[in-house]
């Protein structure tokens, strides 16, 4: 739900005035290379995702049952979805509010991804040495 | 020292984001390839080239801004950027579902 708002809220800041640009005042260019590159950094993780799961369908052997290949590879590639739409998201958020002199919103989203990946793995260690 | 050399790091950041995009790319290929027919592939392999060559274009461009200077927002290309990468993901996503 939560998601769903941030991406409305995202198409609407977009679309619905000038450009972000328009927003506050024009900050140290430092905070803005910093904010593209850590929009650079989630865009690289989103894509180390996608890969990750074609990787996991073309690589790995049949585990048991046989179609958990087929929901780890469809798992990651949609986390590889919703961490590039999040940080696009999330590069928005955070050149307004460096724009306005506010402090960065809190995001949940990397601790999240974090604990998704670390049960996944810990999922396929044991569904390899037991399956 | 490390101001001047902002623009350089976030060029090469652009760089690191074109060689994993063309790493999962070639990745997509190799499923479109080997699990879908000639036509079907052939246009799979198109729309790969086609997202990665739009990321590698926009980093490029990006890349003559930052060198020209004065430092200007990133804007429209983050919009283009999140699009071919969700692009790769909708095309990879297909090739892991294949019937």
């Amino acid at each position: 739900m939560l998601y769903v708002r941030g991406v409305r809220e995202f198409i609407r800041r977009w679309f619905t005035s000038a450009g972000i640009s328009a927003v506050g005042s024009t900050p140290d260019y430092r905070f803005s290379l910093a904010n593209e590159r850590t929009f650079l950094a989630w865009i690289r993780t989103a894509l180390a995702l996608v890969g990750g799961g074609l990787a996991v369908d073309q690589f790995l052997p049949r585990l048991n049952p046989p179609y958990l290949r087929t929901v780890l590879a469809v798992a990651l590639i949609v986390l590889g979805g919703f961490a590039a739409t999040r940080s696009a998201i999330r590069w928005v958020q955070s050149e307004r509010a460096i724009r306005l002199g506010e402090d960065l919103p809190p995001s949940r989203f990397p601790g999240v991804l974090a604990a998704v990946l670390g049960f996944g793995a810990l999922f396929l260690a044991v569904a390899i040495v037991f399956g | 020292m490390s101001n001047q050399l902002n623009p350089e790091r976030t060029d090469l950041a652009w760089r690191r984001t074109v060689l994993t995009a063309t790493v999962a790319a070639l990745l997509g290929v190799r499923g479109a390839v080997v699990h879908w027919p000639g036509p079907v592939a052939a246009l799979a392999v198109a729309a790969l080239g086609a997202a990665v060559g739009l990321i590698a274009l926009v980093g490029r461009r990006r890349g003559d801004v930052l060198a020209a200077g004065p430092v200007r927002i990133l804007t429209h290309r983050v919009w283009i950027t999140t699009a071919a990468t969700l692009a790769l993901a909708a095309i990879g996503l297909a090739s892991v579902l294949r019937p």
